[in-house]
């Protein structure tokens, strides 16, 4: 009877010292191997607060590398993508990032800016960001009070983390495309470019 | 898993315990056991000796035995190892004709890998989203450089991307950004990947082409390091010498 719980044991310890291990060992690899596995999530857990046409509700965060950053100080200057992810050091908006991050040039093409933001503190995002390379933009902390912005533009989920969510503002202020996409999946960058795309044929229709 | 205190070899208080004789009080082997690794002879080892050497052995088996399972698993997942053949997935045939040129397909029909006109087919699983792949991307492009300036290499050794989750225009934001000579495949719906077994990014596969079929001879997760270096151990791989 020893005999059989010390096997039991025995396998226990050794898929604990194994688990601990190979944690270790396969740390070498991609981004992605460290990376925290979620489930899938309910795509979308909130009720959108805004629509297409509002002004877009102003907002002042702390960023991770460029102080106080308000959506208001970019306004009659620059076209502005707000890019919401749910958490950080997960794996689908960790990747999310770097792919905008490659894809400078076309934001600069549309004249416009891009406003990471998370409801993690700064060194949690910190940290994060550093593993994704330079970004060339500013990433925000929707930190405290907790999700206050994301509550604002009603993306903020029951669980406390913000929705995946893009929100396409022009220099007006005024909200042009909103997608809250599922969380569990990435948005196609096409679809965002379309988007800025049409900001710009929409500007030149007006003037 | 962890959370499991104060017991086996991973808990905290296990040198508390070294220097107590608590655990000696049986005289019998138990897991909380300090020395459930330590070797067989060493001066702790009293009474139920026989037994906790018929354990040790057991342990190391069982322990490398799951070792090696989680790390082929962990690392690269189930992609297909060396000596294996390629898994059949199937191309679109790249509008370019250079790179129709460059890999020898003449029809339009989509076409495997494998008959890519060459010796090796080198084979990158990337994604434009992954930071790794991005780091990696100006070091395939010298492995590419190499080849395409070695005569001897040239035609023989062929490379090829394959953007993991990637629409058509991410990949092209991807090669426009790089300037990636060689060509690239979407992989939007995941088809692909999952074919090649769902592995991490960047992922390197190495394929000798011969008459007789095909074998991979290069299946590893992450950066090949210099270009370089990688170059000949592929021509080692390909005996192209």
């Amino acid at each position: 009877m020893i005999l059989i719980k010390g096997y039991l044991r025995l396998t226990f310890f050794s898929l604990a010292a194994v688990f601990f291990a190979t944690t270790a060992l396969a740390g070498s690899g991609a981004f992605s191997d460290k990376m925290f596995k979620p489930v899938p999530m309910k795509p979308v857990d909130s009720i959108l607060k805004v629509k297409v046409g509002d002004r877009a509700p102003d907002f002042t965060l702390p960023s991770v590398r460029s102080g106080m950053v308000s959506l208001s100080q970019y306004l009659g200057k620059k076209n502005i993508v707000l890019s919401f992810v749910p958490a950080a050091w997960t794996p689908v908006c960790s990747d999310q990032w770097p792919g905008y991050n490659l894809a400078r040039s076309i934001f600069e093409r549309y004249d416009t800016v891009l406003l990471g933001i998370s409801v993690d503190n700064i060194p949690t995002l910190y940290s994060w960001t550093s593993e994704m390379g330079d970004l060339w933009f500013p990433v925000l902390s929707d930190f405290w009070p907790h999700g206050n912005v994301a509550s604002s533009y009603g993306i903020l989920r029951s669980n406390g983390v913000s929705e995946r969510a893009l929100f396409v503002i022009d220099k007006e202020g005024f909200i042009r495309a909103i997608d809250v996409h599922d969380i569990n999946r990435r948005p196609p960058l096409e679809a965002l470019v379309k988007e800025l795309t049409k900001l710009n044929e929409g500007k030149a229709k007006t003037q | 898993m962890a959370t499991y205190p104060g017991n086996g070899i991973l808990s905290i208080n296990w040198p508390v315990r070294l220097n107590s004789n608590t655990f000696s009080q049986e005289g019998a082997f138990t897991f909380e056991d300090p020395f459930f690794f330590a070797p067989p002879v060493c001066k702790w080892s009293f009474g139920g000796h026989l037994v906790r050497k018929t354990y040790y052995f057991k342990a190391f088996l069982l322990f490398f035995a799951i070792a090696f399972s989680f790390l082929s698993i962990r690392d690269g997942s189930a992609a297909p190892k060396e000596g294996e053949r390629l898994p059949s997935f199937s191309l679109v045939v790249p509008a370019n004709d250079s790179y129709k040129q460059y890999l020898g397909i003449r029809e339009d029909l989509p076409f495997l890998p494998t008959r890519v006109d060459g010796r090796m087919l080198i084979i990158e699983i990337f994604s434009m989203y992954c930071p790794w792949c991005q780091k990696e991307a100006p070091e395939v492009n010298k492995l590419h450089a190499l080849i395409e300036g070695n005569p001897k290499l040239k035609g023989s050794v062929k490379i090829i991307g394959i953007g993991a989750g990637n629409s058509k225009y991410e990949v092209e934001v991807f090669k426009d950004n790089y300037k990636v000579p060689f060509p690239l495949f979407p992989d939007e719906d995941l088809k692909i990947h999952k074919a090649l077994g769902e592995p991490m990014t960047p992922y390197f596969f190495a394929v000798k082409l011969t008459d007789a079929g095909d074998k991979i001879s290069y299946s590893k997760l992450g950066s090949f390091g210099k270009a370089e270096d990688f170059l000949a151990l592929i021509v080692k791989l390909a005996e192209l010498e």
